[in-house]
């Protein structure tokens, strides 16, 4: 029964409903399995604040992991992520601090619109030349970084020159689950309809999966591959509104390194890099995974200067983990 | 069996090394040149920083009285590959003197000393470097008064008792290790026995690091009174991080903070006081101080005096430092007579 899903294309790109659950299934386990793990090792850690911070700490890697799995399903990648949110983030906390009475719908529209744009230069250039799409990112990640350090230069916008509805953003709690978490949800539950219950979405896949074929099929690849970039950008510069508003500094460094933070979270969280495979869900629990070993690490009061490491460590046992169980629940799926 | 070329392949290699490193020594000082046909090569921590802006101003009201061609660069956020590139290319542009607030105290040596066997003239401000690869240190205020200042605030506002914390910039940054010894050592007196450090932990100047640190510091200790910040950005992320946990009520945050762009948390009395220097002040002294040195008018040794303009005579301590003055303790009655110290410009 499961020989029929590498024959022919774009059709492999549609994990069978049975194998996509166990991916997330094994995740699933070593997400319950971490949290017990630091329940037990600090008591500070089974509590409703916990849970909270967890919530709204995976928020922002979160929307743009979505984001980054939609360019991965299309077999290409996004390095420059954490420039566009840092710019972003910038240009909206400036905005908000330059015109004060500005609601804060048009700011958080303002900076989807201009990380769209950031993400259509990006799909743009992958779409047309032909050029590797990490050299592009690349290049992306320093002119974005570029253009936000020559117009911040050494200005700082703080805290206190944002109005508090501002920060509201980040701190808000509906029946004790934090805001950010919800915006955060949202975003991974429409990426998730559309992968799972559209044509645009297989067919990403399929781009992904088998470029070659998806072309003859008549899929449109160079359009779905910008789309992927522009919704990407799009929710960079949500996440850049969401970072000013939870960290309350914002400078010209703001998200410098964060591409690989996401990058983490997409990767752990089953999306190949090679393209073509992964689901929604999947991202969702890696950024989840990753957000409670490092809140987990941090209740158990462990040394900063160890922290990465064991941090890292984690990771690799993580994934062992998760890819030893999916075996298994694989080899037991085949042989009945 | 024995192996006689050995003994002479490494007697030669020895040789060699030797001679290779006579040649990067410089072969004494490198001559005076008036700092009117000097370029100065101003490498500050990272320049997204208004604290750095306004220490660029002092050095520049002072290049308006000297002359001399100023460049001041630096990495936007503070990284030390960053610097070491400044260094560089300080050193192609046979810079007379290049001044260095560092990142790295130790990281940076190498370079420096490249720079030294070239003929540059290397001093540091703000955040010294390893002995021996500078002539010269200008700081603010001895590490001493800069580490009780700030833990005095902090003791004060907690009653002299509970457990607090320390969210500070690098873990490799001299300077603010060096007050944070002072303030350990601090805990030995009487008077302080009630108070108790609970972590030290590190937020690199960056204000997610810095707030995620807070966080983590907070959350694994309830009891918490206090969280010190000896560095303006982690002073701002930990004022957020309390706040955004509810505890900003029984947690007090100081340190060091930047009336620049922070004045508003005094006013706001989400920090009862903090510390700080006139950044400006520290631009336009350093900046006398290598026009001196290039000069040929000091060259390092305690007891040699200089004149810095509208600070008077300076005198070069042990170890070549110029101490600056006093810290200033900040609060919401005395800081906006201060604002002229922290003006940027451009």
């Amino acid at each position: 029964m499961s020989t029929s899903d590498t024959r022919t294309a774009p059709a492999p790109a549609l994990p069978e409903s049975r194998r996509r659950i166990h991916r997330e299934a094994g995740l699933g386990v070593v997400l319950v399995v971490l949290v017990a793990l630091f329940a037990t090792l600090t008591p500070r850690f089974a509590t409703g604040d916990t849970f909270a911070q967890i919530g709204t700490d995976l928020s922002i890697v979160l929307i743009v992991a979505v984001g980054q799995a939609l360019v991965l399903f299309t077999r290409n990648i996004d390095v420059s992520v954490g420039s566009t949110v840092g710019l972003t983030a910038y240009l909206a906390a400036s905005l908000t601090a330059a015109v004060p009475g500005l609601p804060l719908v048009l700011t958080v529209l303002v900076a989807c619109l201009l990380g769209a744009a950031l993400g259509a230069v990006n799909g743009a250039l992958v779409a047309t030349l032909k050029v590797p799409s990490i050299m592009v990112t690349l290049g992306t990640l320093y002119i974005f970084r570029g253009i936000n350090s020559a117009l911040a230069g050494s200005s700082q916008i703080t805290a206190q020159n944002l109005p508090d509805s501002y920060s509201a953003i980040a701190t808000g709690t509906v029946l004790g689950i934090p805001l950010m978490f919800l915006y955060a949800l949202a975003v991974a539950g429409l990426a998730h309809l559309v992968i799972r219950h559209t044509f645009t979405g297989r067919a990403m896949l399929a781009v992904g999966s088998d470029p070659a074929s998806a072309e003859r099929t008549g899929i449109a690849s160079k359009r779905l591959v910008f789309g992927a970039y522009t919704v990407t950008g799009l929710l960079c510069g949500l996440a850049g509104v969401l970072w000013g508003a939870r960290y309350g500094t914002v400078d010209s460094s703001v998200a410098t390194g964060f591409e690989l933070v996401v990058l983490a979270a997409v990767v752990v969280g089953g999306v190949r890099i090679t393209g073509g495979v992964g689901t929604v869900g999947g991202v969702v629990l890696g950024a989840a995974i990753l957000s409670v070993i490092s809140t987990g690490l941090a209740l158990a009061d462990v040394s900063p200067f160890w922290l990465q490491a064991i941090q890292g460590l984690v990771i690799i046992l993580a994934i062992t983990f998760d890819l030893v169980l999916r075996r298994r629940l694989e080899s037991r799926g085949v042989s009945t | 069996m024995r192996r006689p070329g050995v003994g002479a392949a490494i007697a030669t290699a020895a040789l060699l090394a030797l001679t290779a490193c006579a040649a990067a020594e410089p072969s004494g000082p490198p001559p005076p040149r008036p700092v009117r046909d000097c370029n100065l090569t101003m490498i500050p921590k990272n320049t997204d920083n208004p604290y750095f802006a306004a220490v660029r101003t002092g050095m520049v009201d002072a290049q308006r009285e000297l002359g001399g061609d100023l460049s001041f660069v630096g990495p936007a956020a503070g990284d030390v590959t960053g610097q070491i590139q400044r260094i560089q290319s300080g050193r192609q542009r046979g810079s007379c003197v290049i001044g260095i607030s560092a990142v790295d105290s130790s990281a940076v040596a190498p370079a420096l000393d490249a720079a030294r066997a070239d003929g540059s003239r290397v001093i540091s401000y703000d955040a010294d470097v390893s002995d021996g690869s500078r002539g010269l240190f200008v700081n603010m205020a001895t590490a001493d008064e800069l580490g009780r200042a700030q833990f005095e605030i902090l003791a004060r506002a907690m009653g002299n008792t509970g457990e607090f914390g320390i969210v500070s910039s690098q873990s490799t940054a001299e300077v603010t290790n060096g007050w944070i010894d002072v303030m350990i050592a601090q805990l030995d007196e009487a008077e302080y026995s009630g108070m108790r450090l609970v972590r030290t932990s590190y937020g690199d100047d960056d204000a997610k690091k810095s707030y995620d640190a807070a966080v983590a510091l907070l959350r694994a200790h309830p009891n918490l009174r206090g969280i010190m910040a000896p560095t303006p950005i982690a002073m701002e992320a930990s004022v957020k991080a309390a706040t955004d946990l509810g505890v900003a009520d029984r947690v007090v945050v100081t340190g060091l903070g930047n009336p620049g762009n922070q004045a508003e948390l005094l006013k706001t009395g989400q920090v009862p006081a903090y510390v700080l220097w006139s950044p400006r002040d520290l631009g336009y002294l350093t900046y006398y101080a290598a026009a001196a040195y290039t000069a040929g008018e000091i060259t390092g040794r305690a007891g040699e005096t200089f004149a810095a303009g509208r600070l008077g005579r300076k005198t070069i301590g042990p170890g070549g430092e110029v101490v600056m003055g006093h810290p200033i303790t900040f609060t919401q009655d005395n800081v906006d007579r201060y604002l002229h110290d922290f003006e940027t410009t451009g």
